[in-house]
């Protein structure tokens, strides 16, 4: 598709103030090397004037560089995408509640392709209690309706248990490995090869170090022959499935058939007004991040007393 | 038939084929109702050999008001040219938070006094099966692992 130059400049140009997002969802593309992107809303060829000359600044950051990785750490405190889902009266007293919640129970931080252990409170379990190990292959919802996925295949069944993540009969969430993986959606591991979620029950959990950066792993899985229960290719909010080993015969246009990608017409991708409804600008992301690092600070000592208590009974 | 030099090109047409055998417009329904296949997980002879020919049991009739078979639900399979009951043990289904998802349609094999016909079940059974009402004492009795 080739675009008419002068949409290009319309759209680098008259971008009002509040308009320049820095999206919660682009955010989510791994660009080989480069990591996350950095608040570009926009690429800068579309322009041919140098950034000096602009009237309006392309990078102008509202967030600052401490509070950056909060909206990948904590994605259920975002409003929902769905502009007529969010409400300000309502999303203020989840976030409440969810505070309130983390006072009592150690929620720790993890990602899509994490390894996790959760323990539950079952009436119809043997002793009430109920303990999955799997790993994490799903983030969704906002709010207190948040919720992941564990899988993992047992005496050769694959079973997956959706849990959500502020539900009262949760006992602990314990992270075994913190990695990250080239994909927001590993739903992909149904139709893999089975070694690709295995882990045992009894899996002991990894040491880390206090601080350290959330390691990526860049494995490729090996899928299965066609067909599958779903085509995997078409994953929402990603551009291109990046986890999944290129296969002999397919083109190289089927990695890219996103959800994300597609458009009724070719105007589309350029309709500010509907990214900005689907996105949430800095403006409304900064408050959150602020009480949130707030909370971090008061609460931080108490929780490292109590990890370590965990440490040592073991 | 052959073409010599052209595999590759032979592997794109049957990977296409492969695509538009298996396109539909409408979405699939993982649900378990008449007409399902169905795994057996225990270690029956019947069942057994069932598996290892290659033809499993399918449901003829469901001992449930709406006909869509759930965790724990009474079944009739028509196996090997005979008819027998069975309980639903696993479904693909997407279920309620808390509940296990499987990656099959798994069930359990009984005679009509409901007394199973195998001595073990080899794969992990839901936790929601003990439930006191669903009366499964005897299939709980011969499971290895609860999940």
């Amino acid at each position: 598709m080739v675009l008419p130059r002068v949409i290009k400049l319309i759209h680098s140009y008259n971008v009002p103030l509040y308009c320049q997002l820095r999206s919660a969802s682009r955010s989510w593309i791994y660009k080989g090397g480069k990591g996350i992107d950095k608040g570009k809303g926009f690429s800068f060829t579309y322009t041919s004037t140098p950034d000096d000359k602009r009237q309006i600044p392309l990078s102008q950051k509202l967030i600052p560089e401490e509070l950056e990785s909060m909206r990948l750490k904590y994605p259920e405190f975002l409003p929902s995408t769905k502009p007529e889902h969010r409400n300000k009266i309502k999303t203020v007293l989840e976030h409440n509640d969810m505070l309130q919640r983390r006072n009592n129970i150690d929620i720790p931080e993890f990602y899509v392709g994490s390894i996790l252990a959760v323990t539950v409170s079952d009436p119809n379990a043997a002793g009430k209690i109920s303990r999955f190990l799997g790993i994490c292959i799903f983030r969704e919802g906002t709010g207190l309706n948040s919720c992941f996925t564990l899988r993992n295949i047992v005496d050769r069944e694959g079973i997956e248990i959706r849990y959500d993540l502020y539900n009262p009969t949760i006992r602990s969430i314990e992270v075994i490995k913190l990695e990250k993986r080239l994909d927001q959606d590993l739903r992909y591991l149904r139709d893999a090869e089975p070694q690709y979620s295995t882990f045992p029950l009894d899996m002991e959990p990894e040491l880390r170090k206090e601080g350290a950066p959330v390691p990526v792993n860049p494995i490729k899985v090996k899928m299965l022959p066609l067909p599958w229960s779903i085509d995997w290719f078409k994953i929402r909010y990603q551009h291109q499935t990046y986890g999944i080993e290129k296969m002999r015969g397919v083109w190289e246009y089927y990695y890219k058939r996103s959800v994300h990608n597609r458009h009724h017409n070719e105007y589309e991708q350029f309709d500010l007004m509907k990214e900005y409804r689907s996105h949430i600008p800095e403006d409304a992301q900064l408050p959150i991040w602020n009480k949130l690092s707030d909370y971090e600070k008061s609460t931080s000592e108490i929780k490292k007393k109590a990890r370590r208590a965990k440490m040592i009974k073991r | 038939m052959s073409f010599p030099g052209n595999s590759r090109l032979l592997n794109q047409i049957s990977l296409l084929v492969n695509y538009a055998r298996n396109f539909n417009t409408s979405q699939i329904l993982n649900q378990a109702r008449i007409g399902t296949f169905m795994r057996v997980v225990d270690n029956s002879a019947l069942g057994k050999q069932a598996m290892l020919d290659g033809k499993p049991p399918k449901i003829i009739g469901i001992y449930r008001k709406p006909r869509i078979a759930e965790l724990g639900t009474k079944v009739i399979v028509a196996i090997k040219g005979q008819k027998k009951k069975g309980v639903v043990v696993g479904l693909v289904r997407l279920q309620k938070p808390f509940v296990p998802r499987f990656d099959s349609n798994n069930m359990v094999l009984m005679d009509d006094k409901g007394n199973p016909l195998g001595t073990r079940i080899l794969v992990p059974i839901p936790n929601l099966i003990r439930k006191e009402t669903y009366g499964l004492n005897k299939i709980i009795a011969i499971a290895t692992r609860f999940v």
